[in-house]
């Protein structure tokens, strides 16, 4: 069922573009998780959906209908902040009851309502404690019950974990992604973390200087970054430059690193993403790649390995069951090429 | 033990100022008080009963209620608007509004009841206008000696405190907490009602009772704009003072007075212990817009043009029509016919009548700085110690019962602190009356509390940890004074010190009963022009108070420039 849809959106602050052209859906109750480094116009798109900035140019539609003329506080659009904005001059059931009274809804099911949030949020019977003395976590869940009291029918959550500390956010990523499968709340989640976004969202939307990178799931965006923008933010940052050739029938991709098959249609200059856990420390002869290694960072059941190779930096996820070679020493790793990498069409100084 | 050593240190940083105020605020207002209430008749409630039974000063005391509510009220509705804009937005030319929105507050009574006189009296500019527009014989627009000049004067005198006060906690209020009840459905005028309200409210409630103190104890204002209809109890307690010389009954309405505002500082310091909450402060860059939509230019403008108006106009107008021949009176031959001329100017330095109190004005403008100079120096040298104290005793006990005896002075009658001056300090131990430096320590009670206000947040500002930091950068403790204490408190020392100095320039109302005559200072030399007839002596005055407005503006302006300009935090 389609619910929110964003038609070329475009909006600049005097010479600052902070969103060029943006367009996505979200589906009712999809979780959509908006992902991209800070001042890539994430918060700006969440303020043109709420209402509270108004875009240069485009539309935002729900229900394929534009909401151009509907003021911010009729959208019913609810949009949770990043330090929580709770109403410090209010307790807690005040804060949560606010969007309730504001829709004029009858005392006895504020009250119900309340309660109903707290339970959701796991903090009952907070009623009437003073959201100054609250921990991080505690404020945290009371934003989140007070965005879900008035029951939007879209949430945005702007980095709702981003001032907390890294073992709540883990904890509370979890409990979140729950409680808004729950209420199978239509969401949208801004990060700029892609292990929140790989956690939570049914599918992400990557952008980059105001402009929409990728469109897919998860799942679909580890394994295919569609730019090299989007494989760099998700930490895959083996990145060489190479040239597509053709020799007997056959074509390869030729790099500084070595000549490797494969089958792309692109043609000319490329740059290759070579795949950090899809390599094996070959002891068969199957040498794709060879180089030194720098260091070797223990994780556990893989180790993370820096090599030199040729000049380039490549780090490598490999299996500790195997031998780990030492600082210094000349190792040899094979892969299947298909698997293994992937061709951009663009150049790396180009970065896009 | 930390904790009585603690205290022990503060107490010592509180001894000077309080045995300033002791022997120059409470030893002459109790010496007054003792021998008012000595000669009266009827014992120490005899004057009590006579004020409380009479119904004109019993009227007084309402009036001077209700206006000072209506004032208070109207400064908030007019200022606020203003308040947001500079809030809410950045724009070009911003730090030049605010400096003059603050001139008004800087300037002595009587230059302001001139300047309204100026633009807006009975041979005013705008009556002229229209006089000479219509054809009119009569002034068309009757100002002067109405309820609507007290207020118009008392809005143009204070609206700079809720520009500042409001508009300086308003500006860190974070933007989200209405953006996020605007998200939960609540329209602007809601969110503004139930969120952006209460949340200003420690600002407005403190902004709100220190213009409710100045427009109770008013007394220029009231005296010169108002006409003999209107009466507040300081006018009150000057006319039973001067004219009728019932000093028991001025006494008795003086301790009303101060009963009144002392009543109102120790509820405003207990009402702003309950108000303050831990709000989430941001810095500027985060809350502040530049104005670029139409709409929001329009809507600045509306606000900002009004305001300007309403601060400078009158001001402007005095100082046009200083240097502006104007047709003579009628019955009043002159040969001279309208124009511009400096002749006011130059009549200030000639002695025609051969007066033997005659003073050129020079000798009164350096009276008056000398005067201001040593202000400064003792407003600092007190203000300072008790500022360290306020900035580091957060919340003890000893600050908490001495900051509002600061506050004292600013509610009393400055008739009756005259006049205590007059009897307590000529006689030993202290022998002032003879003395240059009396006037300095009257103006200095009234500039203290200003004083500490700039300075004490400035100091709160040094945290420990600065110093801390630069002593394991190897900074001596001598180095960690010059090069991090100092030059985070450098400004607001001047600031601090400028408020002392354009105290002092204006003050008028102790000045007037303590100053010698052979020593008047700008003021005193405005009102005796003032209370002589003739356009002459008019005109002298109107040439006395430009010069005084420029000095004082001079003064505000250079505030402006280091930036710090908060009227501190009341």
């Amino acid at each position: 069922m389609s619910g929110l849809r964003l038609v070329n959106l475009h909006k600049s602050f005097g010479q600052t573009l902070a969103v060029r052209g943006v367009s996505f859906e979200v589906n009712q109750r999809e979780i959509v998780a908006l992902l991209g480094p800070s001042g890539c116009g994430k918060s700006t798109i969440l303020a043109i959906i709420a209402g509270l900035e108004a875009p240069d140019q485009g539309e935002v539609l729900w229900e394929a209908q534009s909401l151009a003329s509907t003021p911010p506080h009729q959208r019913n659009f609810g949009l949770m902040f990043q330090d929580f904005a709770l109403f410090p001059h209010m307790n807690v059931a005040d804060n949560i009851a606010f969007g309730l009274r504001m829709n004029r809804r009858e005392t006895a099911e504020i009250d119900q309502r309340v309660q109903a949030t707290l339970d959701l949020v796991g903090l009952p019977g907070f009623e009437k404690r003073d959201v100054n003395t609250l921990s991080g976590g505690e404020q945290q869940r009371v934003a989140l019950a007070r965005s879900l009291a008035p029951s939007p029918r879209l949430l945005m959550l702007d980095e709702p974990l981003g001032s907390l500390d890294r073992n709540l956010r883990e904890r509370l990523v979890v409990e979140l992604g729950q409680i808004l499968r729950r209420t199978k709340q239509t969401a949208i989640y801004v990060t700029h973390d892609q292990e929140e976004a790989f956690a939570l969202a049914d599918r992400i939307v990557v952008m980059n200087r105001g402009q929409v990178e990728q469109v897919d799931t998860p799942q679909a965006i580890y394994r295919r970054p569609a730019t090299i923008f989007v494989a760099r933010f998700l930490g895959l940052g083996n990145l060489v430059p190479g040239e597509i050739r053709n020799s007997e029938g056959s074509r390869f991709v030729s790099t500084p690193i070595g000549n490797y098959p494969v089958e792309s249609t692109l043609e000319g200059k490329v740059t290759v993403l070579i795949r950090p856990e899809a390599v094996t420390l070959d002891g068969e002869g199957n040498c794709q790649l060879e180089g030194r290694m720098v260091s070797c960072s223990f994780r556990g059941s893989t180790c993370r390995a820096v090599l030199d190779v040729q000049g380039f930096e490549l780090s490598f996820d490999l299996h500790t069951n195997a031998e780990i070679p030492t600082t210094g020493e000349i190792i040899c790793l094979g892969f299947d090429s298909r698997e293994a990498l992937q061709i951009f069409g663009t150049t790396l100084d180009g970065d896009k | 033990m930390k904790n009585s050593s603690f205290n022990r240190r503060l107490l010592l940083l509180w001894i000077p100022p309080l045995t300033f105020l002791a022997l120059f605020y409470f030893f002459p207002l109790g010496s007054i008080l003792g021998i008012s209430f000595a000669r009266s008749e009827s014992g120490l409630t005899g004057p009590f009963m006579e004020a409380l039974a009479s119904p004109t000063l019993r009227n007084v005391l309402w009036f001077t209620l209700w206006q000072a509510a209506l004032s208070t009220l109207l400064t908030l509705l007019v200022g606020l608007p203003g308040a947001y804009l500079l809030a809410r937005y950045e724009f070009r030319g911003k730090s030049l509004l605010l400096a003059l929105t603050s001139i008004p507050f800087v300037m002595p009574t009587l230059v302001v009841a001139a300047a309204f006189n100026a633009l807006l009296g009975p041979r005013g500019w705008v009556n002229l206008a229209l006089m000479d527009w219509f054809n009119l014989s009569q002034p068309p627009v009757q100002f002067i000696n109405t309820f609507t000049a007290i207020l118009v004067a008392h809005i143009f005198y204070n609206l700079t405190i809720v520009l500042r006060m409001v508009g300086d906690f308003w500006s860190h209020i974070d933007p989200r907490m209405g953006q996020a009840a605007i998200t939960l459905g609540a329209s602007p005028v809601k969110s503004l009602r139930y969120i952006t309200l209460p949340l200003l409210t420690p600002a407005i409630t403190a902004a709100a009772v220190l213009i409710f103190i100045f427009d109770f104890t008013s007394f220029g204002v009231i005296l010169v704009l108002g006409g003999p209809r209107f009466a507040t109890l300081e006018v009150e307690i000057y006319y039973q003072t001067i004219s009728l010389f019932n000093l028991p009954l001025a006494s008795a309405l003086a301790v009303i007075q101060l009963t009144c505002t002392l009543a109102l500082t120790v509820f405003y310091t207990r009402i702003s212990e309950r108000l303050a909450r831990p709000l989430n402060l941001r810095p500027r860059q985060f809350t502040q817009h530049r104005l670029i939509s139409w709409r929001s230019r329009l809507l600045a403008g509306a606000v900002i043009v009004p305001m300007v108006i309403l601060q400078t106009i009158p001001l402007v107008a005095l100082a046009a029509r200083s240097f502006t021949r104007l047709d003579p009176e009628r019955g009043q031959a002159s040969p001279v016919s309208p124009g511009l001329t400096l002749a006011y100017y130059r009549e200030l330095s000639i002695n025609r009548r051969e007066s033997l109190f005659y003073v050129p004005p020079t000798q009164a403008i350096a009276t008056s700085l000398g005067y201001a100079g040593a202000t400064v120096v003792l407003a600092l040298a007190l203000g300072l110690p008790v500022a360290w104290a306020l900035s580091r005793g957060n919340g003890a006990a000893l600050n908490r019962i001495f900051d509002p005896i600061l506050m004292l002075p600013l509610g009393t009658s400055a008739v009756t602190l005259g006049l205590g001056f007059i009897v307590a300090l000529n006689r030993p131990p202290l022998n002032l009356r003879s003395s240059l430096l009396l006037i300095p320590l009257a103006h200095t009670l009234v500039a203290l509390p200003f004083v500490v206000r700039s300075l004490t947040p400035a100091i709160r500002s040094i945290r420990p940890r600065l110093r801390h930091a630069a002593a394991t950068l190897n900074a001596t403790p001598g180095q960690v004074i010059r090069y991090i204490d100092l030059p985070l408190v450098a400004r607001a020392v001047l600031v601090a010190a400028t408020f002392a100095f354009t105290i002092s320039l204006g003050e008028f109302g102790a000045t007037a009963l303590i100053a010698r005559p052979e020593y008047p200072t700008i003021p005193i030399m405005i009102y005796r022009f003032i209370s002589q007839p003739g356009a002459m002596n008019y005109g002298q005055a109107l040439a006395l108070s430009t010069i005084l407005m420029v000095i004082t503006a001079g003064g505000m302006l250079a505030i402006e420039r280091f930036r710090i300009a908060e009227i501190g935090e009341f």
